[in-house]
This record gives structure tokens, sequence and C-alpha cells, in this order.
């Protein structure tokens, strides 16, 4: 997906500040999909993410001079969209149940070559792994592997350490990859079982 | 884990890495060929990622936004011509309002008629800027509002619904689908969901949602609130 | 039309200092279920209170008295407390009368209010919508309940020490809870106006409720609004103003905490 540089970002936005609406559908064009993403891929509610693009995007043209530029602009916005979403949706789930619980058993394997042939060829299964895990992982997942942050700047979305970021993330990992696995031995004990 | 490593690949992963990243990455991969597999896993999570991000609407929300920029044009529009809707509005109280206040002015206060048409004047235009605020008010999307405050009860036929906790999204949009329902309210944290049922009998839909084991709660609203 | 015989479809909503819960109950061929579910919260490591367990305790066996099937629970955490709340939510639909008390810290953010769990930080806007149990919310519900009325009340008016360090992005979150706009067939009580706080208090249970329960043993026959406004009465004489109770109702009919044999409502002496 294109992403943007910085200058251009600041040419449109200082568009949109003289009320330029083809700058501002360019903008939307640029970063409301992406925004959209993260919103599902976090909150699995797609009607209500797509509200909240909308108020997001329309947030960036009632008050453009509200980015400051102290980070990236999509850094800015998602954290815009999050902010929104949370609102919107009050969510009735914790926000830390067991999702740093240690399972000792995700802690033995090394990532194999099987590992890899299963997250290269089995999309629907991958998209299924990944809606198992806990928002919080998901959002992680996302935000590192999606958007490419660091861990720090998702600590700082999500108002924790560093290493909590790391920590999650690794267990992510492993859960995708047990996941899988375990998908894999469900295809193969049923082909066994018709053989 | 290697925490260094772990971070540069994931950014790897989604095309992030700068040029001395890149260039950590091959050194180190030189030096820990075993590490090459966590590399290409992150790498088919990141494409993953793409692919299913790919298949996303491109403008999620734009007819919503074009709505809103659309009836804020139209506001703007319309404050820039308060005289015209003052008119308007002056006409459609009744013929001779002029006329009326003029002679209720030169009856009671024994005013000077130029001093009297000023104070029309202020009147009608005061009259003016109010009706014209007064259709602003109308005209002005409301969903801005809606969106910092408690959802208010949809109108229509609605199911009042929880889902178990367990329940996946797919699982839910499934049961939804099924009865061709669609959310318009909540969860929240309470988790209950206020559905729409698109067409056919309400509490037949709400009996399916019940069988389907999916829910701990669901009652039917029939009208709505 | 809503008579002191009928409970159906009106919430009370009492924001107390350690308040009761006053409620009515209806006359009857059978007796009524009413359900009542307390929460106190006072093991904050950064503000520990004094008051909230002893006023859940309190408040239960003045309840049982009254013939409540109470559940109360001490020093909730977020998951529980969210999970409980919306287990009563769920599970008391077919009750006469639902009732709710919580007694611990509060606050109020973007017209919200939220109730503070023990165990949690809260830094930022985010940590309010992620950290807390939604109060608004958990009172919209109830009274989304078609069947029997429901009984809210919140003892949440307090201080908290997040108030003296307050950062930017803690602009929208303030001290005291909101005036929560009444749903239709509502009486909201409040311990303290709007946006005020209440203190812990010096004694065992706070000075509200202290009033509360003394109207609750003297005049419970009263009509509510007549009730709560005897309650205030008492409470600013004894704070000599600095904390004033404060009501907001749209209740249709009469609503009291003991009806008399005819399932009426008394009088003011």
């Amino acid at each position: 997906m294109q992403k943007p540089g910085p200058a251009e970002i600041e040419a449109l936005l200082r568009r949109v500040a003289n009320r330029d609406q083809a700058a501002f559908r360019a903008l939307y064009e640029l970063f409301a999909r992406r925004v959209f993403a993260f919103l599902v891929h976090r909150f699995q509610n797609e009607s209500l993410a797509e509200e909240v693009v909308s108020d997001t995007l329309l947030h960036v043209w009632k008050s453009p001079e509200s980015f400051r530029g102290e980070s990236a602009f999509s850094t800015w916005l998602l954290g815009v969209a999050r902010f929104k979403m949370l609102e919107r949706m009050r969510q009735h789930k914790p926000a830390s149940e067991d999702v740093d619980e240690i399972d000792e058993n995700l802690l033995v394997a090394e990532t194999g070559p099987e590992d890899v042939a299963a997250m290269r060829e089995r999309s629907e299964g991958v998209r299924e792994c990944l809606e198992l895990l806990p928002a919080e992982q998901r959002e992680c997942i996302h935000l590192a592997y999606y958007e490419g942050w660091t861990l720090d700047e998702i600590g700082a979305q999500m108002s924790l350490k560093k290493e909590t970021i790391g920590t999650r993330l690794f267990y992510a990992r492993k859960k995708i990859q047990a996941c899988l696995a375990a998908l894999l031995a469900r295809e193969r004990g049923l082909v066994e079982g018709l053989t | 884990m290697n925490m260094q490593f772990d971070e540069i690949s994931r950014k790897a992963a989604a095309g992030t890495l700068s040029d001395e990243e890149r260039e950590w990455l091959a050194n180190h991969l030189r030096e820990h060929p075993e590490r090459r597999a966590d590399l290409e896993w992150d790498a088919a999570l990141g494409a993953r990622l793409e692919e299913k991000i790919a298949a996303l609407p491109a403008m999620p929300g734009w007819e919503r936004t074009e709505r809103a920029l659309q009836a804020e044009q139209a506001a703007s529009e319309a404050q820039a011509a308060p005289p015209a809707v003052s008119t308007k509005r002056a006409a459609k109280r009744g013929p001779g309002l002029l006329d009326r206040l003029s002679d209720w002015f030169a009856s009671s206060l024994g005013f000077a008629f130029d001093a009297q048409m000023a104070a029309v004047a202020l009147v009608l235009v005061q009259a003016g800027l109010i009706g014209v605020l007064a259709w602003q008010y109308e005209a002005r999307d409301d969903s801005a509002i809606r969106a910092g405050t408690a959802d208010p009860t949809p109108r229509g036929p609605l199911l009042r619904v929880s889902f178990r906790q367990d329940v996946r999204e797919s699982e839910l949009r499934r049961a939804l689908a099924d009865i061709g329902g669609e959310i318009v309210g909540g969860p929240g944290q309470i988790g209950v969901y206020m559905v729409r049922v698109r067409e056919g009998d309400l509490r037949a839909a709400a009996q399916r949602l019940r069988a389907g084991g999916t829910t701990e709660l669901v009652e039917v609203l029939g009208n709505g609130r | 039309m809503r008579v002191a015989r009928l409970l159906a479809g009106f919430v009370v909503r009492t924001f107390a200092g350690c308040a009761m819960a006053v409620v009515a109950v209806a006359a009857g061929a059978q007796a009524p279920s009413r359900v009542a579910l307390l929460i106190g919260n006072a093991a904050y490591p950064d503000a520990p209170l004094r008051n909230p367990l002893n006023d859940v305790r309190e408040v239960a066996a003045s309840l049982r008295a009254l013939g409540f099937s109470v559940t109360a629970h001490e020093n909730l955490k977020l998951g529980e407390m969210r999970e409980t709340l919306r287990k009563f939510v769920l599970g008391s639909r077919s009750a006469d009368v639902r009732l709710v008390y919580y007694a611990g810290h509060g606050l109020q953010m973007r017209g919200h209010s939220y109730l503070l769990p023990v165990g949690v930080r809260i830094e930022s806007e985010t940590d309010v919508l992620e950290r807390t149990a939604d109060a608004t919310e958990l009172v919209e519900q109830l009274s989304a309940i078609e069947k029997g009325a429901n009984v809210v009340i919140i003892d949440a008016c307090r201080v908290h020490p997040m108030f003296s360090t307050r950062t930017r992005k803690m602009w929208a979150v303030k001290r005291g809870l909101s005036g929560l706009a009444a749903p239709s067939g509502t009486v909201v009580a409040f311990s303290t106006r709007p946006g005020q706080v209440a203190r812990d208090g010096d004694g065992d249970i706070s000075v509200y409720t202290r009033h509360l329960t003394r109207s609750l043993r003297q005049a419970p026959e009263l009509p509510v609004e007549v009730f709560f406004k005897r309650v205030r009465a008492g409470v600013v004489a004894e704070t000599g103003s600095k904390q004033v109770p404060w009501e907001s109702s749209d209740l249709s009919g009469e609503l009291c905490f003991r009806p008399d044999a005819k399932g009426q409502c008394g009088r003011a002496p």
C-alpha cells in the first residue's frame, strides 16, 4: 500500500487548511483504508469502524492544525482513530484480560520451515488465527508488522512499556504458529482418517 | 529472543527498514543463519496482512464524509446570505409586517420615520439571524453529536441481543446474516447490541437467533422505543 | 402512567455519599422479586478510602431487611467489575426491582460517568475508556429493561489524587460525576451537585448515608421527591451547605420506599 512522505502530507494539510476539498479527498484516499484496516483488525466491528474512519478524517478537515507534527501523521491519525473507536465502543471486554499470561507450551518451539510454509500458504488459516488473538495482541501485530512501528511507538500508543509490547508480540507470534500448526494437524488427521 | 533482531525483522516485514537497519540485518544473518526462518516467517505475516488489507474497501466511510462536507458547505452558504433568508421569513410571517411595525412605532413611540425604519431593520436583521441560526441547527450533520454521546435507541423493528463471551466475530456475523440483521447500536461494556432486522418476522428472527446457540439474550423491541 | 402500585419501567438513581438504596415495593398478590448488586471499592493503592466497605455492608443489611435478594462484592478489579455488572443486567430482567449500589472512586469525562475498579492506574483519557466501568451505560441498559424498576446508587463523588497532577492529556477528565440525564420515568439523586466531590468522611459511613438511612427508617412512606428533599435538608444542615445533594426527576406517578397496605405513598408530616 502506498505510504506518502511527510512533505506530501504537509502540502495536503496546508491545502486542507485553506478548505481545499480536492486535497481533503486526496488525504482520504491515502489514509482511510489504512485507518479502517487498523480499526477492523483491532476492534472487529466493521460498521462502527467505517463511521469512525469518517469521523477521524472529518476531524482533520475541521482542525488540520490539531496535528502538530510531533510524530508521523499516520501515527497521530491512528491514535485519534483509536481513541474515537474506544469512545464509541466502550468495550465490554476488560483491557488486559490474560493478554500477558505465560503459556509454557508456547515457549518451546523455534520457528521452523513448516511454520514458514504454513504462514506463506494458508491465507485463510492465518486470518482465522489472527482473529483468535486477544485484541491487544492483534493491535501490536498490526502496528508492528503492517505499520512498522517500533516497540517504543507502540508502547506510547498503548500506554505500556516497550518490554511489555515486546513480550506481547513474542506471545502473539507463538500463538499464531501454534494455531497454524494445530490447523495443519487437524487437516492431516482428517486426510489420514479418510485414507 | 533478541529484541533488536525481532524489531528489525518486523520492520522488514512492514517495508520500513532504513539503510542502516538493512545493513545491520544482513550482517546479523551472516552471523546467525538460524534466524532466517524467523525473518521469513515475519515477512510472510507482513505479506498476509498486506493481502488482507488490500482486499478492504478503498474509501470506507466516504459517502458519510461527503454528506457531512456538503451539509457544511450548504450551511456556510446560507450564513453568507442572511438578508435573503430574513426576507423570506418576514414574508412567511405575513404580508404587511413592515407596515404593521411602522404603524406601531409611529403610534406608540412617536419616533421619526427614519428612526423607526432603522429600528424595524434591526429587528428584522435579528430575526433573520435567529432564523439562520435555527436553519443551521436543523441542517447540521448531527452524526458528530451522536459520536460523542450515548447512542440513542434507534427506531424501527429491533432486537436487543447479547452474544456469548466466547463467540468470535465471524460467528456473530454469520448469526446476523442468517436472520438478515444488522448492528445499529452497541455493544458498549455491557455487551448489548441493537440489531435491526431488515425484513421478515421479528419474533421468528429472534427465535432463530436464540436457537443458534450464540446468544445470552435476545429481546424483541417491536417498533422501537 | 406510573403509580406507586406499579413498578414498571422507571429508574431511580441516587448518587450519594455512602447512600442507602431507596425503592418502592409493589403491593400485589405475589411478593415482588427484588434483587440488588452492591459493590464497594476501597483498596486503591494511590487513594485508599475508609468508608465504602462499611457502606456496602450497611446497605446490604438494610436491603435484606427490606426483602431484597442481595449480592455484595468488595474491592473488585476491572474484569470482575465489568463482568459482574454485565451479568446483573442480563440476569435480572424479570425482577420487579433491580438495585445496583456502588461506593468508591468515580470520575466523569465528556459527559459520561465512570466507576474506578481497584488495581488500575488512570493516566490518560484512553485509560478512562479502557480501565473503568461505565456508569452511564449501566444506567441506560437498566433503563432499557421493559419490566420492573431500577435503582442505581453510586457513591463515587470522591476526591482522587489524579486531579492533583493533571496533565494536558487529561483535560477532558473532571472531578465528580456527570449529572446523568434521566431516561423517562426516572429519578436521579446525587449525594452532591454534579461536578462537585464529596469527602470520604470522618465516621464509619458518610454524611449522606447517615441522613439517607435515617429518612429511610423514619419516613420511607414519603414519595421519593419529598423523601430526597428531606435527606438534602439534613446533609446541608450538617455540612454547613458544603455538600448539597441534588436530584432530578421526570417520574410520572408516585414512588416510595414503603407504600402502605393499599400500595399508596404517605404524605409529608
